[in-house]
């Protein structure tokens, strides 16, 4: 049936998109969950910047007029302050291309993508906002302008097994836990419930430490892809030199980037946690035997789901959790509502967009019934849990890690 | 101006000029919908400047986005201030189009009036603002029960996700449920309107104080069916109530597809005849005569597929609905269709096993189909568009005894003047077959539908669908067939052959709209129509 192109696959430039933005019909299903889909007028949305701004042109549909306008001879428009808004507060979710794709074979997202790296070639790009991450990354490996010492304290804590320095010893399991679960004091638990499980689960494991570099998804999604390959190719040396025969990771984001990005360059294979979770339970190597009375909805990462189609594991892994009472919420799977943090939205627009569409991720988790919105994405979760201590919905935000560890 | 200054002169002032009064429109609209919700920025103006019908493309000057019918009444009192033309968009997908802000002015987006405002069980109404689309409007009228286990559904939901209901409603959409429950026009309770000149006007028994959404006709002279199908240039429709109707209780559905025994002849007398003998008889639930290429490009991956899925497929598909309360109205029903088709004895049911190929072939279960055949799922056309991009689509309501020579002279116009010069596939595949739906309403009439598929970004091509497109709508109306919804081009030509009754209209527009300022040449109701 549909072509199935998936975001961020073999973007091209510009030109490539000229013709998609001929074809599409302005139907507007880019707006909304999959029309066969949708079960309520309050949870048919689907694009978090054009139900923000509401003018067509925040929309997959617009993007693919700019493209449009953009590549006509002579162009219909020039980059402009506006312009660079409309480019820059898409979290790149993919929710457009995944209806598009559906029905119309067209690739919004990637237009979208390629409309970004058009700009920053173009010198309009990427926002003023993302120039520190971006400088962090090439000169500290990680975009909070931490040192890289910095980046295995979590491993310190108390009561946490010893954790193998991969840089040192050979691991059969490389773990990466990322630039937020190894800086954020929120998210840092999710690295150390991996390393309880893993341990418990008695795999050969190892971290980088100090080691680690950042995966470069930041400035990839800001379009900068030329310095998104310096990244690339120093990560893959420094990940290839550890002979590791499998990486894992906890973020959707790193994992998209290494499974996507770096692909057969790394020696390596690559899961996300949820994967190998689901393994080492289908093994009998953990078993969950605790109740974890809760009442769970799960919201699917963006790089997970869409990204990388990823949507049974997690689900499988929560249904067999004692305890847990599992609801869905109306749009999930590929028609899953983006938590607004991607595509370098919620450094250069937290609150006008990543915030905003977090709380409306919130409100649907809570008119699910559930009183715990479980995800598997750090990124996800720091923006999620955010919105959720400012706001009212009552729903605790948690990585699925942590009702597995607590289960365990 | 002196003598032997440029004449440039005069444009630059009057463009100058031009962009004062715009400035200045904005900042009073700005002050009725905030800043954030209205702009003059050529990057948001861009995207409502085209669709993917054959109409011309340019930008509007000012986009606004009004929350409520008293702001969509304040900017219709600035336009009308400045004499600035405004015209109106919900969702942007229609096949006239009429969002194309063809004298530039104020698009009034309407996406902020997105609210089901009632559904109503007991009088089986529901009530709305323009931004809502169909499938929503199903979806939560469904949720709601007028005798139990029965659900409640709008009557007409054709492009089911694209379209909105209240904008699919004045343009006269049409689909399965609306040839069974009667057409847009007859089941409107009541709309409320901003006229050109700004007043509040709501049509209906709700324009009486204290009358809730009672489906009657008038109160008093029922003049509010002159702002459907008028394509907005009677002012901008806020809010409507429409008739519920109950869904479909029918435990027991099965679809039937029938074929001519000699597979590969079509025969459109034949099938006009079957289609009037089930008709007549009123026991089919929904009768469809697809259109096979229209079944191939939805389900092929490549052009070359199309061609194949095409060649394994009888001629000529008809498919037939059954419903019955239990299995035994079912059997009756398909027995009395056994014996027509026996004493046609041109027609066989397709066997069950190629039937289940068939659907499989299309990618669909029987369930999904029927389910297509009546709710009318958008993902199938969206899918045969995505060939060539853009399409056109007329679909005119025609007595089944001028189907066979209607179908002649569609294929001789399409074989004469469509030819696709640089489609990458066969170029055949770049039209359709045509297609009946029926039964209309139980008549002896049912719709027929062509459908144009072509490239936007090909200059050449557009002017080819263009042409083909005039000259099929030449033909259906002069060989007696009516235009159902208004299409491209439809009303330019339709409008003028009504003669008193289009004067009238014409007479309508000037006491209602005297600066011509809604929705201005989206139909040939000005003196200056061009």
């Amino acid at each position: 049936m549909a072509t199935d192109v998936a975001p961020y696959q073999n973007i091209g430039p510009l030109e490539k998109y000229r013709n998609e933005a001929w074809k599409c019909l302005r139907c507007g299903l880019c707006r909304m969950v999959n029309p066969e889909r949708v079960k309520s007028w309050k949870w048919s949305s689907q694009c978090p910047a054009g139900s923000r701004f509401l003018f067509e042109a925040y929309y997959g549909s617009g993007k693919q007029e700019m493209v449009r306008a953009l590549t006509a001879h002579p162009p219909e428009l020039a980059l402009s302050r506006r312009l660079q808004h409309i480019i820059y507060t898409c979290t790149l979710c993919g929710a457009c291309q995944a209806t598009c794709n559906y029905v119309k074979d067209l690739e919004p997202t990637n237009a979208s993508v390629a409309l970004r790296e058009y700009a920053v070639r173009e010198g309009w790009g990427p926002l003023p906002e993302h120039e520190p991450l971006i400088k962090s990354i090439l000169n500290y490996d990680n975009p909070w302008l931490q040192p890289r010492a910095a980046r295995s304290r979590w491993a310190r804590k108390q009561g946490l097994p010893k954790v193998k320095d991969a840089a040192k010893d050979k691991v059969e399991v490389l773990y990466y836990p990322g630039c937020t679960a190894s800086y954020d004091p929120f998210i840092q638990d999710v690295a150390r419930d991996v390393v309880r499980l893993l341990g418990a689960a008695g795999v050969d494991f190892g971290i980088l430490g100090k080691e680690e570099i950042c995966c470069g998804s930041t400035i990839l999604r800001v379009g900068d892809r030329e310095r998104f390959e310096i990244v690339r190719k120093k990560n893959t040396e420094s990940l290839n030199r550890t002979g590791a025969g499998t990486i894992l990771t906890a973020c959707a984001g790193c994992y998209s980037t290494l499974k996507r990005e770096y692909g057969a360059d790394l020696q390596a294979e690559v899961f996300h946690i949820v994967e190998y979770i689901e393994r080492l339970l289908a093994e009998g190597r953990l078993a969950m035997q605790r109740e974890v009375r809760r009442k769970v909805t799960y919201h699917d990462p963006c790089h997970l789901g869409r990204y990388c189609g990823l949507y049974d594991a997690p689900r499988e892994i929560l249904g067999r959790i004692p305890g847990v009472e599992f609801r869905e919420m109306e749009r999930i799977r590929e028609w899953a509502w983006c938590c607004g943090a991607g595509g370098g939205v919620r450094t250069a627009f937290p609150e006008e967009v990543a915030t905003w569409a977090a709380r409306l991720r919130l409100e649907e988790a809570a008119d699910s019934g559930a009183d715990t919105l479980v995800t598997a994405c750090p990124f996800c979760e720091l923006n999620l849990g955010e919105a959720a201590r400012g706001g009212a919905s009552g729903i605790r935000v948690v990585d699925i890690l942590a009702l597995v560890a607590e289960a365990v | 101006m002196s003598a032997g200054q440029p004449a440039i002169a005069t444009e630059l002032f009057d463009y100058e000029r031009k962009q004062r009064v715009v400035s200045e429109t904005l900042r009073r609209i700005q002050d009725v919908v905030g800043p954030d919700y209205a702009t003059a920025d050529p990057e948001i103006l861009s995207v409502y400047s085209r669709d993917f019908t054959i109409t011309p493309q340019r930008r509007p000057n000012i986009v606004v986005l009004p929350g409520s019918t008293e702001e969509v009444q304040r900017i219709v009192r600035i336009a009308h201030e400045f004499s600035m033309p405004v015209y109106v968009l919900t969702s942007g997908f229609n096949h006239a189009g009429s969002f194309i802000p063809r004298r530039g002015g104020i698009m009034a987006d309407l996406k902020r009036m997105n609210r089901i405002l009632d559904i109503d069980e007991e009088s089986m109404t529901a009530t709305f603002e323009p931004y809502v689309p169909i499938a929503v409007l199903y979806e939560e009228c469904n949720k709601r029960c007028a005798v139990r286990d029965i659900m409640l559904r709008p009557a007409n939901p054709i492009t089911y996700g694209s379209a909105c209901m209240m904008s699919n409603v004045l343009s006269g959409g049409v689909a399965f449920m609306a040839l069974k429950s009667g057409s847009h026009a007859e089941n409107v309770v009541s709309m409320t309107w901003v006229t050109p000149q700004g007043e509040i006007l709501v049509t209906g028994p709700p324009a009486v104080p204290n009358v809730g959404p009672v489906p009657v006709l008038g109160p008093g002279p029922d003049v509010g069916g002159m702002f459907l199908g008028a394509e907005g240039n009677f002012g901008i429709c806020t809010r409507m109530t429409i008739r519920l109707f109950t869904e479909n209780p029918w435990p027991r559905e099965k679809i039937f597809l029938i074929h001519p025994v000699d597979e590969k002849e079509d025969r459109p007398e034949e099938v006009a005849s079957l289609f009037y003998d089930i008709t007549r008889d009123n026991y089919a639930q929904s009768l469809y005569k697809g259109s096979n290429r229209h079944s191939a490009q939805i389900a092929a991956t490549s052009a070359e597929d199309v061609e194949a899925i095409i060649e394994s497929l009888p001629t000529t598909i008809v498919y037939c609905v059954l419903a019955g309360l239990d299995a035994e109205e079912l059997a009756i029903k398909k027995r009395h269709l056994d014996e027509q088709l026996d004493a046609h004895g041109r027609f066989v049911e397709m066997p069950e096993e190629a039937k289940t190929l068939f659907f499989e072939t299309l990618g669909k279960t029987e369930e999904e189909v029927n389910r297509l055949l009546l709710k009318r799922c958008y993902t199938g056309p969206g899918r045969v568009g995505r060939w060539k991009g853009s399409f056109q689509w007329m679909a005119y309501v025609v007595k089944l005894e001028k189907i066979a020579q209607l179908e002649e002279r569609y294929k001789a116009i399409v074989h004469r003047y469509w030819i696709s010069p640089d489609y990458y596939g066969p170029s055949s595949a770049t039209t359709t077959d045509t297609a009946l739906q029926g039964p209309y309403q139980y008549g002896r009439t049912v719709m027929l539908e062509y459908d144009f598929y072509y490239d936007q970004g090909n200059p050449e091509e557009v002017k080819r669908a263009a042409l083909v497109y005039e000259k099929l709508h030449r033909m259906m109306l002069e060989s007696g067939a009516v235009n159902c919804k208004v299409v491209s081009r439809s009303l330019e030509l339709q409008m003028p052959r009504l003669g008193t009754y289009y004067e009238l209209c014409k007479k309508l527009k000037k006491v209602m709209d005297p600066q011509g300022i809604m929705s201005p040449d989206t139909m040939p109701l000005m003196d200056d129509y061009v």
